[in-house]
């Protein structure tokens, strides 16, 4: 298990200070498919680059299996990290880019190695600064799941990827973490993958967690509405009046969409019978929604309320 | 609990995959010391088969291993590359992702980029020299090279290494320091530049040349002349022959530069990815590298006419790092903050000379020199003079220039002593006549006009007038004599010829008040310790006795 407490992560000083990470504290369980979710320069590669030892966090602890991440091989053994990026290993053969995480990952597994290289048929001699942006994430992949780590962390993984390909490497990525219960945690911009990759996932912005839980449950917070009444409109106040949290609200006519947070279908429907209106339809929304909702919510630069974890 | 202690298989492993990863590098250092160990024992070879040429070439070692030598250097140049690709982890954010985040701690990445290092260049430079030492000795068991020419070879080989070890060193403290591949390289070159004359520069122009005093050769080698890069240089060039006193330093070195690589695993400790890709990683290294500049360019100057000079053309380097450095366009208000840090650095540097100046060189002054028992079975001379203070151009008061004051004083008071002695008896008279003159070191008026004067930032020709200076030069050399020589000796007396083998040097340099000067060679004379003769410019010789 993956604790991350309180955490924070400052770069520079005094009038240059920017806070990359604003003390967030997770939970990533063992066994499941986390995804990390989040706009750009939200704080998601920061936040795994500190999982995996690479920033040392200014504030909190992080610590995997009870052990402190930052500086300690035990700890850092645990995890193999796939960054968003593929130039570095340009000079390499997949053969020598093998033997190079094999010296470091003493589980690391052959037979994943050759089983996966020949399911993907990708050439082993062949410097990596002539293979495709496609072949080196595959590349990277393979060395990632053969090196048998407990946790795997994907940043981005999928950039560059075919449909068909990004297909293939899914499953295959969760086919061998399913197989050993290793953990996975992906982030991504693209939130359908999220949506059907992950059991759980955390949305963060601007370094500030805004919420992280399972997914069914984190659908389960968001409904929208759709009311429509002859005789009136009912407006933002009224539904807030009610007890809704209210996070967006338009107005087409006599047709109000809004979209309210913290509330589960039937305690809705309850609230909103009392405003008599002639129709009135709740819709779950889809992680894509929340995501966008959630954001424009917070404006890009309002006020943050942070929703501890369930 | 987590481990934390250093895992020698996982530096191993390491070890392993960085070498292999870096196998370009390995390939450029393993030619390199492979050329240097065929040409070098091919020459051996030959020479070993051609006795009579031998002979000749036995005394020009460096000659005959120019090649090699080459190689070396360049071997040791390459370490600073070699270093910035090893330590790219704090350079380049995507390396950094990628090593940073495997399996080990970072003592253990550093202790295992040092031993790759190891491998990468100091071994095949190590290994190559044994291979051609140990066909030297092949060759000098057979009769064909004297045990001279083996031991000079050693002692070259030595030389090399310790150039290598010392830039490698630089190269590991710059890259701790530095998040930028190109920082990583030249502030090597600066840092080796600057700290290797730092020595020389404080020996010299802080300790020295305020003392007014120039012991040379009779304290020995000293450790800064070992030390400095160029002078390394100066050795393969000119210091062939192998001398146990130089060789124990050049091993220091060594030992001091791989000391400097292990510490800086304290540095390494405190980078994270937050500092990778920042061209420096920590203020407080470019102030220090700053401020290094400052101290060995102007230090350079320092009682030189070009001090002024130097001022301007640091001040310009200085922005011009600064502006690399912080990637910044030059604004006013950067160029005023730099200007100002210039001007500090500078300020700081003319108080520790200031104050080296009024302590005639931190106490230099009243060392003694030391080797005044090699005076005993050789043959010496002693030399006194006193001038006007223009006339002592090689010296350290050149300032003192004022053609006005030349021009009054030249045809009166040029007055030179000289006693040369043909006998080892004279050790003890020599010893009193040092003596004596050391009394009068300190009779030179310190304070702050005359350092502005000395140092040649300003020129007050007051000054002379005022207190009637002037510039004695009391030096002392001993000299080898061959048989023939003496010889000559005993036939001809002793005769200037016999300068030329002169092998150790003092001098001291005083400018003290006109008065002071005479009595000095009035209590030399009347002690009867020197002097045969006056050469007064203009009057010829006049004998004193």
């Amino acid at each position: 298990m993956i604790e991350i407490k309180n955490v924070s992560l400052d770069f520079g000083k005094n009038d240059k200070l920017f806070q990359a990470v604003s003390d967030v504290s997770l939970t990533i369980p063992e066994g499941c498919v986390y995804g990390f979710l989040g706009s750009n320069g939200a704080g998601k590669s920061t936040l795994m680059r500190m999982l995996c030892g690479i920033y040392r966090p200014s504030a909190g602890s992080i610590s995997i299996d009870g052990e402190e991440v930052f500086d300690n091989a035990q700890a850092k053994s645990k995890i193999f990290f796939v960054n968003d990026e593929t130039v570095q290993y340009g000079s390499f053969t997949l053969e020598s880019l093998k033997k190079y995480y094999k010296a470091y990952y003493t589980d690391f597994s052959q037979d994943t190695f050759d089983r996966l290289c020949a399911k993907l048929d990708l050439p082993m001699k062949k410097r990596m600064s002539e293979f495709s942006k496609g072949m080196k994430r595959q590349a990277l992949v393979i060395i990632g799941l053969a090196s048998n780590t407990k946790y795997l962390m994907l940043d981005e993984a999928f950039d560059g990827l075919d449909p068909a390909m990004r297909k293939m490497i899914k499953n295959m990525i969760i086919d061998e973490i399913y197989d050993r219960q290793a953990t996975l945690i992906v982030s991504s911009h693209n939130i359908a993958e999220i949506n059907e990759l992950c059991d759980r996932a955390m949305l963060i912005h601007k370094g500030k967690l805004i919420f992280a839980n399972e997914i069914d449950e984190i659908r389960s917070g968001f409904l929208k509405l759709q009311l429509a009444d002859k005789k009136r409109v009912v407006s933002k106040q009224e539904l807030e009046q009610i007890g809704l949290n209210v996070m967006q609200y338009s107005q087409t006519g006599s047709i109000v969409q809004a979209v309210v947070r913290g509330e589960n279908e039937q305690a809705v429907n309850a609230l909103v019978e009392g405003l008599g209106c002639d129709i009135c339809e709740t819709i779950p929304l889809t992680l894509e929604e929340i995501f966008i909702y959630e954001l424009e919510a917070r404006g890009y630069g309002g006020e943050i309320d942070i929703i501890s974890e369930n | 609990m987590a481990e934390r202690s250093i895992s020698f298989q996982r530096i191993k492993s390491s070890v392993k995959a960085e070498y292999n990863a870096h196998s370009k590098l390995a390939l450029i250092n393993i030619l390199a010391a492979g050329l240097a160990c065929l040409v070098q024992s091919g020459q051996s070879i030959d020479m070993a088969s051609e006795p009579d040429f031998y002979d000749f070439m036995n005394s020009s070692i460096t000659q005959v291993s120019a090649v090699p030598l080459l190689m070396y250097y360049f071997m040791a140049a390459l370490g600073a590359i070699v270093c910035a690709m090893l330590f790219k982890d704090l350079s380049n954010r995507q390396t950094g992702d990628v090593i940073m985040a495997m399996p080990m701690s970072a003592s253990e990445r550093f202790f295992a980029k040092l031993l790759t290092l190891t491998c990468l260049q100091i071994l095949p430079m190590i290994g190559s020299m044994l291979i051609s030492l140990i066909i030297e000795a092949i060759c000098l068991s057979i009769g064909g090279l004297s045990m001279e020419w083996l031991a000079g070879m050693a002692y070259i080989y030595l030389i090399a290494l310790a150039a290598a070890l010392f830039v490698d060193a630089m190269a590991v403290f710059c890259c701790c320091c530095t998040g930028s591949y190109a920082e990583s390289i030249y502030f090597t070159g600066i840092f080796a530049i600057a700290l290797s004359l730092l020595p020389s520069i404080i020996s010299e122009k802080f300790m020295a040349d305020p003392a007014g005093v120039l012991y040379g050769g009779v304290l020995g080698i000293r450790y800064p002349e070992v030390w400095t890069l160029a002078n390394i240089f100066n050795m393969m060039l000119y210091g062939a022959e192998p001398e146990t006193m130089r060789a124990v330093m050049l091993g220091i070195n060594c030992v001091i530069s791989v000391i400097v690589m292990t510490l800086c695993v304290n540095i390494y400790k405190k980078r994270d990815g937050k500092t990778v890709g920042k061209p420096i990683a920590f203020k407080a290294f470019f102030e220090a590298a700053m401020l290094l500049v400052v101290f060995t360019v102007s230090g350079l100057n320092l009682y030189q006419s070009t001090l002024k000079t130097s001022f301007i053309f640091t001040a310009v380097a200085f922005i011009i790092i600064n502006i690399i450095v912080t990637r910044a366009k030059l604004s006013f208000k950067n160029f005023f903050i730099w200007i100002a840090k210039y001007v500090g650095a500078n300020a700081v540097f003319l108080i520790a000379a200031y104050i080296s100046y009024v302590t005639y060189g931190f106490g230099y002054a009243d060392l003694k020199p030391k080797g005044l028992d090699k005076v005993a079975d050789k043959y010496f001379n002693i030399r006194m003079s006193i001038d006007p203070p223009n006339s002592r151009m090689n010296g350290i008061y050149v300032m003192y220039n004022d053609p006005t004051y030349f021009a009054e004083t030249d045809e009166e008071e040029y007055h030179s002593f000289t006693n040369t002695s043909t006998n080892a008896n004279d050790k003890q008279s020599f010893t009193q006549a040092l003596d004596i003159v050391r009394k009068y070191v300190k009779r030179s008026p310190r304070g702050i006009k005359f350092f502005l004067n000395d140092v040649g930032l300003t020129y007050d020709p007051e000054i002379f007038s005022n207190y009637d200076m002037r510039s004695v030069q009391f030096s002392g050399s001993y000299y080898y004599l061959t048989e023939e020589d003496t010889d000559n000796i005993e036939e001809y007396g002793v005769t200037d010829e016999y300068y030329d083998y002169e092998t150790f040097d003092y001098v001291i340099n005083l400018l003290i008040p006109r008065a002071d000067a005479e009595a000095l060679r009035d209590e030399l004379v009347n002690a009867g310790l020197m002097l045969e003769y006056i050469y007064v410019d203009g009057e010829g010789i006049q004998y004193l006795k």
